[in-house]
């Protein structure tokens, strides 16, 4: 039963020349800097005009709706220094931080602050593509899937159709699905080390601050049934493991650190989900071949959900399927969560009925488009495929071994030879024209399998890359200072009122906020009294988050703000009034200065306990860190430890835990049972040689 | 020979090292030069603030028939808005797409930004403009109602 789970990294193959050779592309793909330049190459080129015409976006309504959310955030942040936890730019003023596709909270924001809106932005999306890339690559590694397949699992995925569809739609918050492999592989990890799921409520904080308003719940379903997998597989298994429990046990801390980084965000959700959910009610089901449409066939006329749009390549459905036909040992984890995730594609009353039961389930009935889960199953496809090139690779080697050495086996065995001779020995005997072309076999065997991996890779890319090519193509607003005002707007050119300083009461979001009847888009002044008579008013400051007015008053009145009531709003001076659903406040009589102030108890405590967690899990992991710094300094030279720390970080995924599989990994015998130290610090147990774990069948 | 064999493992794995570094340097540059470009593209040029009766880079003639344009469009967008029936938002969406779209078309027109054209058309609504055959916009929206289908 153990064999239903991943083992740790395999090792390269038990014969010594072979082994060699094929440990070319894992020797290759295990420089990170190597990997890096591939990666952002690959990224680079993916991106396209959206990356070297950065003022441009979509031409569809959610890319302005997404381009004006940045930019209303940026605003606040880089030219009031604000946290943006109400948007005055959007219907009239909403609650920004209640509002789950906004990414204010986001750490990308900080890439929009250093190097400009748009610029920042962008970079933004490129730097998610690598780190997606880079975090398939280690998952697939994590798995045993070394060098090129590892290579083609992480391209396969991270450029698969639904990405591409996301970037076409408008929906940059998406690429928050790019982190998935981050966070599988900290969870998988954390099932032995507690520290691996603390980085992975790191990485799904960061998905839900992206605007995760759908990449958060539908992470979180599959991470569910990935746990579920795994707890089943070491409930069943004889050998020594985590206990069934651990793998539930990592998933809820790693929803705990989740919860707690993002309060600021959460806390304010939570109370906009409560006052104003959207739950749909219409069912919407995808039969089986249309799915597998959506993920199999080329796409021709595009669509929300048009043929192809979620593409995650032909060949590596092929890859996928040589993985099944070798059975193993991965093959059970990678085909039962690649088909959970097509049963949820298929939606209400689909497969097995899984979408069902998760529509039961809190907020998961506020979820719409069921048929996104493809990219989880595109996922899962790409990690078997690159098993599959992996497999191929290895058979293939073997084929050619057993070729030039079985002659000189079998001349041994009739001349009465050590029945242990060694293949080396054995292939002194053999036929030299065997031996002379054994090594072009070699080589034309790993070309054949390095073209397959390329054809695989590059299949997915073009495909989904001459879609993305398509889509940059509506410039970004040109900048205009004037004093804020509301109007009239449009939900169509919903980035071009920030962008001149004016909020835009025409508006299309994706919850219900409370809007009022009474705002106007033809105000001569953003704050009025009542009763006009009762005295004067004079703007001072306006900020998003304060407004400074000087008052004069001859009786107590009232104040009304063209913008929509929220109880986060306070007055230094009288109290705050909810007038037709416009911001208010009644106000004494005299002379002073009135501070309005947007100060949400949600979010200050949200912003609080966020605080606290990252410095707390900084200051943690620092020490750690610091430690282990000093511990390799002490022991290697220089050059060794720069490498060392350049490789740290990224190689294991986080400070301070060590990867002993690595360790000791040269230099053994070569065909005797290896000892594998587990995945995680404390775990050890016998492993085969590579050979027989890429052998390995299901129990 | 064992000591042999230590320094040429000491030897790979320095070169290993080496090569870590020089790679990891070299994967920096790259992002750099990658960064270095998207921040160096030009940036969209501010609108010019105003000038006499020029505003947001148009002369006032030309805004207000711009803005008497759109308004001869209107009744048209709201006979076709009132084909969607049941929800007043959803005719309001369709509205407004009507009038973006002739925004867009009219920022082609007169070789302006449709940034500028929104400007015309928030001054037209916020000053009432009226040409005597059209009633002005109204300044006021359907408020956000979404469908739960």
């Amino acid at each position: 039963m153990s064999a239903l789970v991943a083992g740790p990294p395999a090792r390269a193959a038990a014969n010594p020349t072979t082994g060699e050779l094929r440990s070319i592309s894992k020797a290759i793909t295990g420089i990170v800097g190597l990997r890096w330049i591939l990666w952002i190459g690959l990224a680079t080129l993916f991106l396209g005009d959206g990356l070297w015409k950065p003022y441009s976006v979509g031409t569809t309504q959610d890319w302005r709706l997404q381009a004006h959310m940045t930019q209303s955030s940026h605003r606040s942040i880089a030219r009031y220094g604000q946290f943006p936890a109400w948007d005055p730019y959007e219907c009239g003023g909403i609650y920004g931080s209640g509002n789950l596709q906004n990414n204010g909270s986001s750490p990308t924001q900080l890439l929009a602050w250093i190097f400009g809106l748009m610029p920042g932005w962008k970079i933004a999306m490129l730097l998610m593509f690598i780190l997606g890339l880079e975090g398939g690559f280690l998952y697939a590694r994590w798995l045993g899937i070394d060098g090129l397949g590892a290579v083609l699992a992480a391209c396969a995925f991270c450029f698969s159709g639904r990405f591409a569809q996301a970037l076409i739609d408008g929906h940059p918050h998406f690429l928050g699905f790019l982190l998935f492999p981050w966070v599988v592989l900290s969870l998988e990890k954390g099932f032995r080390d507690w520290r691996w799921t603390v980085l992975g409520g790191l990485f799904m904080a960061w998905i839900f601050a992206d605007g995760g308003a759908v990449s958060t719940p539908m992470t979180a379903m599959v991470l569910l049934f990935h746990t579920i997998y795994f707890s089943v597989c070491f409930a069943v298994s004889r050998d020594p493991g985590p206990r069934w429990f651990r793998p539930p046990v990592a998933l809820a801390a790693m929803a705990l650190v989740t919860a707690l980084v993002s309060a600021v965000i959460l806390l304010p959700a939570l109370s906009s989900w409560a006052e104003a959910p959207r739950v749909w009610t219409r069912p919407q089901h995808f039969p089986l071949p249309r799915i597998l449409g959506l993920l199999f066939i080329k796409p021709t006329l595009g669509g929300l959900i048009g043929v192809g749009t979620s593409y995650a390549g032909e060949l590596t459905l092929g890859l996928f399927l040589a993985m099944l036909l070798f059975r193993d040992r991965l093959t059970p984890q990678l085909l039962v969560l690649f088909v959970v995730a097509v049963a949820l594609s298929t939606g209400d009353h689909g497969l097995f009925g899984i979408y069902d039961w998760q529509k039961k389930l809190p907020l998961f009935r506020n979820l719409r488009h069921p048929f996104r889960y493809t990219l989880f199953a595109a996922f899962y496809l790409a990690l078997g495929a690159g098993r599959g090139l992996a497999l191929l690779e290895h058979h293939l080697l073997e084929l050619v071994e057993r070729w030039s050495g079985r002659a000189g086996i079998a001349t041994a065995a009739r001349g009465g030879g050590d029945g242990d001779a060694s293949t080396e020995g054995a292939r002194e005997r053999a036929p030299r024209w065997r031996v002379a072309l054994r090594y072009p076999a070699i080589v034309l065997g790993l070309m054949l399998v390095a073209g397959l991996g390329y054809l695989a890779s590059a299949e997915v890319y073009r495909v989904n890359r001459k879609r993305v090519a398509k889509v940059f193509t509506v410039p970004t607003p040109r900048p205009f200072e004037q004093p804020f005002h509301q109007s009239v707007g449009s939900p169509h050119a919903a980035n071009v009122w920030s962008a001149v300083n004016l909020g835009s009461l025409s508006c299309i979001q994706a919850q219900p906020f409370p809007i009022s009847k009474e705002l106007r888009g033809d105000r001569t002044s953003e704050l009025f009294l009542s009763d006009p008579r009762a005295g004067t008013l004079r703007l001072v400051e306006w900020t998003p988050h304060r407004i400074r007015l000087d008052v004069a008053l001859a009786y107590r009145t009232g104040l009304i703000a063209n913008m929509n009531y929220h109880r986060g709003w306070r007055v230094d001076h009288g109290t705050v009034t909810n007038y037709k659903g416009l911001q208010g406040a009644t106000l004494p009589k005299g002379r002073y200065r009135l501070t309005l102030t947007f100060s949400d108890p949600r979010v200050n405590l949200g912003m609080l306990i966020s605080l606290l967690t990252l410095f707390g899990i900084a200051g943690f992991f620092g020490v750690g860190l610091c430690r282990r710094w000093s511990r390799r300094s002490g022991s290697e030279s220089t050059l060794a430890a720069g490498a060392a720390i350049a490789q740290v970080g990224f190689e294991s995924g986080a400070v301070g835990v060590p990867r002993r599989e690595d360790q000791k990994e040269h230099d053994r015998p070569a065909d005797e049972g290896v000892r594998h130290v587990g995945r995680g610090a404390d775990e050890v147990q016998d492993q085969p040689a590579d050979g027989d774990a890429l052998r390995e069948g299901p129990a | 020979m064992k000591g042999s064999r230590l320094s040429t493992q000491m030897l790979r794995r320095r070169g290993r090292a080496a090569l870590q570094i020089v790679a990891f340097l070299a994967a920096l540059g790259l992002f750099a030069a990658v960064v270095a470009r998207v921040v160096g593209a030009p940036a969209p040029a501010p609108i010019p603030g105003p000038d006499g009766s020029t505003r947001f880079g148009i002369p006032l003639s030309q805004r207000k028939a711009i803005y008497e344009t759109i308004l001869s469009q209107v009744h048209r967008w709201r006979r076709n808005a009132a084909m969607v029936r049941h929800r007043a938002f959803n005719r309001h969406v369709v509205f407004m797409a009507q009038l973006s779209a002739h925004v867009r078309r009219l920022a082609v027109r007169h070789h302006v930004s449709a940034t500028q054209l929104w400007l015309v058309v928030d001054e037209g609504i916020r000053n009432h403009w009226t040409s005597g055959r059209y009633p002005p916009l109204p300044a006021t929206v359907v408020p956000l109602s979404l469908t739960t289908r």
